[in-house]
């Protein structure tokens, strides 16, 4: 076989020029940590990449959302609790003036502390969250409850609501192809129908005031089953607003998992295997040296220096 | 019988011997120039190394027998096996397609830029996110303003992709043309390199240079055309590309760029000038640059309208359905007027007032139903007649664009390794090496010397008798 010096110095620069090849790409995998920088890298993964990518963006979507319906609900749950609370002292005190009929001074004294919990109660139904109305259904810009007062003592009388889109049911997207609801809607809990009729929180308070008021014994003692009634609506809310809560917190948990899966999967596709790589780079730097010192002694030996 | 009468008493005279020193010395500096043009091209790329071809002379009868007359130069041969130039040609033919294919898949994927942040699937992405984002703040003003800049990300994405990939196609029609040129000025290099061959074949002579330049302008040639190559008795080289003629003998077919319509900005193809047939290509660079610009550009371009209108009316049906936070109705996101990638704009009305986004179906507050909805689009099966979805498709996009690149760096890297070994080949047959040509000289220069000797002893000899006559 002929070999000549082009011959060589081709194999050589040939074999040089690779070298460099596999160590640039050995460099940008160990700089970036990432096996699979171009799609072309692996265009099997690629998708896969892909895909992994966008289930992880939706997923970190649907932690916020999470969290945007998990404290939208929170709130809720403590403004309904303090409702139970007020609902549990008028119950009392409905109890108290019914037992002490006649003590026209006590029942007058409960009436002014059941007409301001009129107030409060009227101020939980329109309690806000991050600016939005709680219980308003898709009324979140206006106040869905609104007081009617009386001409002449200046009291409330009745409580209405703002009617239209009071039914609104705010969704969250908690997992892929899964809404649940985010908030409870006043109609539930403050007013189940119409305003002043059966189911009214607010009617029930505005009644039981002018009962204690005008010492009525019959009507205190049929407030107290009333009272019982919304007491049981604003529990079943309550719950409905626990077993919501307890769904969130359940998705949250799940796609933790989901994230950690996808993170794996997608490190499993993605990611270099530092050690292994190292090695390689190591092999082909030796490989490299080992070229450059055969280069470099190549042309030493040549019949030119044995000829004078 | 002449040589007969050239003896003298049945031997060479002395003249004879100082003829036959003459010649052979001659002789020896043919062979010396020969070395020296093969060493002094050791570098020449295309060189094929030279020989002196040498032959005894025609013997002189004489008692007892007959007396050798020296030797002489019967050509300068060049070392060359038509075989491997063959297998060079072919090389180079496929080198040319597949480099020129990767580098241009290449461009191609690096505009569509995916993996990692900035690419269109991170911005396709970003924008249902947004929506969703809405979703969660139906009634604040921030994610109506990130939904917008979300959109405006995605249509400026795309537009930049589309346009590169215009660019890409009009370049790849410019280098095409510029392709042509190349083609008519290499055939007639070749047509006049067959007219001097074939003049220098019938004057007996070998015209080694013009044979060198002829392969390595058939190289370049290849490279660009994909040409093959017949070779005629009379030395002529008969090029064609597919199954037309460019070059017979010395005469060349002209190639012609044409402007055509609707194969990008400054489209046109090459016909062949005599009978306007388009010219066939089927290997090469040219061959590369009419596949990127004929099918994988506009596929990607097309995938990229296909994303965009679908996009763009999708998002438009449903929007229209809804009801802006400032209580409007029939409402366009984007542009209903715009048409493909590049086009694709959020509509005016929503840019001036970002309250006119519909997120709700009912109510212009707290309602997130709608926005919802055009999340739930990122992931629905609209695309390929209901079968894929935006995610799906784009990705199949990207995978499809990545298995072109690899399958094109792996035949890339394959014809570079044929070239690599052809040309490795060709380098044993016809390189020079500088050992093998100081071997020669060595030789030579020893003939050469002993040949000297001769004709000072010859010399001497005559001049011995010429003293006797003295």
């Amino acid at each position: 076989m002929r070999i000549t010096v082009s011959a060589r110095m081709n194999v050589l620069l040939n074999d040089l020029r690779r070298l460099q090849t596999q160590m640039f790409e050995d460099q940008q995998v160990l700089s970036s940590g990432i096996e699979v920088v171009n799609p072309s890298d692996d265009p099997t993964a690629t998708p896969r990449i892909l895909d992994l990518e966008t289930q992880l963006g939706r997923q970190t979507q649907y932690r916020r959302n999470i969290t945007t319906g998990r404290n939208r609900l929170s709130q809720s749950d403590s403004e309904l609790n303090a409702l139970l609370d007020l609902l549990n002292e008028a119950r009392s005190t409905a109890v108290e003036g019914a037992n002490e009929a006649g003590n026209d001074v006590n029942n007058a004294f409960s009436a002014d502390r059941i007409n301001n919990m009129i107030g409060e109660t009227i101020s939980i139904a329109n309690s806000r969250h991050a600016g939005g109305y709680l219980f308003g259904g898709f009324n979140t810009q206006d106040s869905p409850y609104n007081p009617v007062y009386d001409e002449e003592t200046g009291e409330i009388i009745q409580v209405n609501d703002i009617e239209e889109n009071m039914d609104g049911i705010i969704y969250q997207t908690i997992e892929e192809d899964r809404r649940i609801p985010s908030n409870l809607r006043g109609t539930e809990v403050f007013q189940s129908g119409e305003p002043g009729e059966e189911g009214d929180v607010f009617q029930v308070l505005i009644d039981l005031r002018d009962a204690l008021r005008s010492n009525d014994q019959e009507a205190l003692e049929e407030l107290i089953e009333r009272i019982d009634d919304v007491h049981a609506q604003v529990t079943s809310g309550l719950s409905k607003v626990g077993n919501l809560v307890q769904q969130y917190d359940n998705a949250l948990s799940r796609i933790i998992d989901d994230d950690i899966q996808a993170t794996d999967a997608l490190s499993e596709l993605q990611d270099a295997d530092m050690a292994e790589r190292i090695a390689m780079y190591q092999l082909h730097e030796i490989a490299l040296q080992n070229t450059m010192n055969i280069g470099s002694s190549l042309f030493q030996t040549s019949l030119l220096n044995f000829l004078s | 019988m002449s040589s007969i009468r050239n003896l003298h008493n049945g031997a060479p005279s002395l003249q004879n011997l100082l003829t036959m020193a003459r010649d052979v010395l001659m002789a020896q500096q043919s062979s010396m120039s020969v070395i020296g043009n093969n060493v002094s091209n050791v570098n020449t790329p295309g060189y094929s190394r030279q020989r002196t071809a040498m032959g005894t002379r025609p013997a002189l009868d004489g008692n007892p027998g007959q007396f050798g007359t020296g030797v002489s130069v019967t050509e300068i041969e060049r070392i060359s096996d038509a075989f491997i130039v063959d297998r060079v040609r072919y090389e180079h033919s496929s080198m040319g397609r597949w480099q020129s294919q990767y580098e241009s898949m290449m461009e191609v994927e690096q505009v569509l830029g995916e993996i990692g942040q900035g690419g269109i699937s991170d911005a396709l992405d970003n924008f249902w996110l947004a929506w969703e984002e809405l979703a969660n703040q139906p009634d604040d003003r921030a994610p109506r303003l990130n939904l917008i800049s979300r959109s405006e990300q995605l249509s400026s994405t795309l537009q930049g992709a589309a346009r590169n990939l215009n660019d890409m196609q009009a370049r790849m029609n410019r280098e095409l043309r510029s392709h042509g040129d190349d083609i008519n000025r290499m055939a007639s290099e070749v047509a006049r390199l067959n007219r001097e061959i074939s003049t220098a074949q019938i004057r007996g002579q070998n015209p080694n240079q013009l044979l060198d330049e002829r392969d390595r302008v058939l190289n370049e040639l290849s490279t660009i055309a994909g040409v093959t190559v017949e070779f005629q008795d009379n030395g002529s080289a008969n090029v064609y590309i597919g199954r037309s003629v460019l070059v017979m003998d010395d005469r060349t077919r002209e190639i012609n760029w044409l402007p055509e319509n609707g194969i990008g900005k400054d489209g046109g193809n090459l016909y062949w000038a005599d009978n306007n047939q388009a010219v066939e290509f089927e290997e090469g660079e040219a061959f590369a640059k009419i596949q990127m610009r004929d099918v994988h550009i506009p596929q990607a371009l097309a995938d990229l309208d296909d994303l965009a209108n679908t996009i763009r009316d999708r998002v438009n049906e449903l929007h229209l359905q809804g009801v802006g936070r400032d209580g409007s109705l029939n409402n366009y996101f984007w542009d209903p007027n715009g048409e493909g990638a590049d086009d694709l704009q959020i509509s005016q009305h929503i840019i001036e007032n970002p309250d006119r986004i519909a997120a709700s179906r009912i109510s212009p507050t707290g309602d997130n139903a709608l926005a919802h909805e055009i999340f739930e689009l990122q992931q629905a099966a609209v695309l390929e007649n209901g079968t894929m979805s935006f995610s799906d498709f784009y990705h199949q996009t990207v995978s499809r664009v990545a298995t072109n690149v690899q399958d094109a760096e792996i035949r890339m890297a394959s014809a570079a390794a044929g070239l690599e070994q052809a040309e490795t080949w060709r380098e044993q047959v016809s390189g020079v090496s500088i050992d093998e040509e100081m071997a020669n000289l060595l030789l030579v220069q020893r003939s050469y010397s002993a040949t000297s000797r001769v004709l000072r002893q010859a010399d001497e000899m005559i001049s011995t008798v010429l003293a006797m006559v003295g």
